[in-house]
């Protein structure tokens, strides 16, 4: 099943986005079990420099270790992040 | 700093995840900034009032042969030092009663420090004492840029430099009444920003991170939303001690 990224116009990314799909796990949990489209690896929390409006902030997600692809889910994008767009907008 | 039986922000570990040490926005940038405008040569004595764990003495000390000293009032944040530089010259004072002779030091740093001081007018007046003729004042700190939501920030039951922000103005009426002459005054918002959204990323939200401070009637989000109607900013001040 593919999963939607949403991820607002300002931010950018130091790794390139591409389509994840979520994969259904059987013994490690299925909701937070994604492998990388292209590689077919599961997907690892990893560093990953984030940068919105000129700030760049170091975080954790998930990520492919191989070719290096990102996710971001829906909850991610509509939760934490847009918070912080809203503060740094806010300044 | 403020009075007992108040949830001292700056002793949490919540905040220290995302600011280390220094336990301030942008870490040692403005540290770096002011050392620059100040010019102290290699050997001249600095003191930092508020050093908490003693990042910015360790700094100053190894990064630009000074001779540095702190004071903190803070027995758990000097503690803390102390296990991990057990050789910093690190001594519990407040800002308000410096155990150091007149005219003993070449600069004195407050970073971010000012604003959780019991009698910020005080410990100006001892900071101008301390001070050689000539010498430099750094204070780094939050302000309110909407002075009219100070009262409701001093009402808040927590210790922290937001809480005890001033305006602008009031905090520029202090620095003269002790006998300063400001040199420069800075904004360096975006630096409050950005500690700001590194506490979200970190904590999941700016609720999840005053939840751990929200304690009686005051709840989570009032904290944060009285905070946010002061319009907090932070700036970068140096001033001179008059002759």
């Amino acid at each position: 099943m593919s999963s939607t990224m949403l991820i607002r116009t300002g931010w950018k990314l130091r790794a390139i986005i591409k389509d994840v799909k979520k994969v259904a796990g059987k013994d490690l949990g299925a909701e937070n079990i994604f492998e990388c489209f292209k590689c077919g690896l599961p997907m690892e929390p990893g560093k990953v420099t984030v940068s919105y409006l000129g700030s760049s902030f170091p975080v954790e997600l998930l990520k492919c270790r191989q070719c290096g692809l990102v996710l971001i889910t829906e909850e991610l994008a509509l939760g934490k992040m847009l918070e912080v767009e809203k503060t740094l907008e806010d300044k | 700093m403020h009075s007992a039986g108040r949830c001292r922000v700056y002793e949490s570990d919540g905040l220290r995840r995302v600011t280390g040490d220094s336990i301030r926005p942008g870490g040692f940038t403005l540290t770096g900034r002011a050392l620059a405008l100040c010019s102290f040569p290699p050997g001249a004595r600095v003191l930092d009032v508020g050093c908490g764990a003693g990042a910015t003495v360790e700094h100053l000390i190894t990064n630009h042969n000074l001779v540095a000293t702190g004071v903190d009032p803070s027995p758990v944040l000097l503690e803390r030092g102390r296990q991990r530089r057990p050789d910093l010259p690190l001594r519990e004072a407040s800002g308000e009663n410096l155990p150091f002779a007149d005219g003993e030091m070449d600069g004195i740093f407050a970073e971010c420090t000012l604003s959780v001081m019991e009698n910020p007018d005080r410990a100006l007046v001892e900071f101008c004492r301390v001070l050689k003729v000539g010498g430099r004042l750094v204070v780094t700190d939050v302000y309110a840029r909407c002075p009219d939501f100070v009262p409701a920030l001093r009402r808040l039951p927590l210790t922290s430099c937001l809480t005890g922000a001033m305006s602008r103005r009031e905090l520029n009426d202090k620095i003269k009444s002790a006998g300063f002459e400001t040199i420069l005054w800075e904004d360096h918002s975006k630096l409050l920003a950005e500690l700001t959204a590194r506490l979200i990323l970190t904590h999941g939200s700016l609720d999840a991170f005053w939840g751990k401070f929200a304690c009686g009637p005051v709840s989570c989000r009032e904290i944060k939303e009285t905070v946010k109607k002061s319009r907090p900013g932070y700036f970068l001040l140096v001033a001179g001690k008059n002759g």
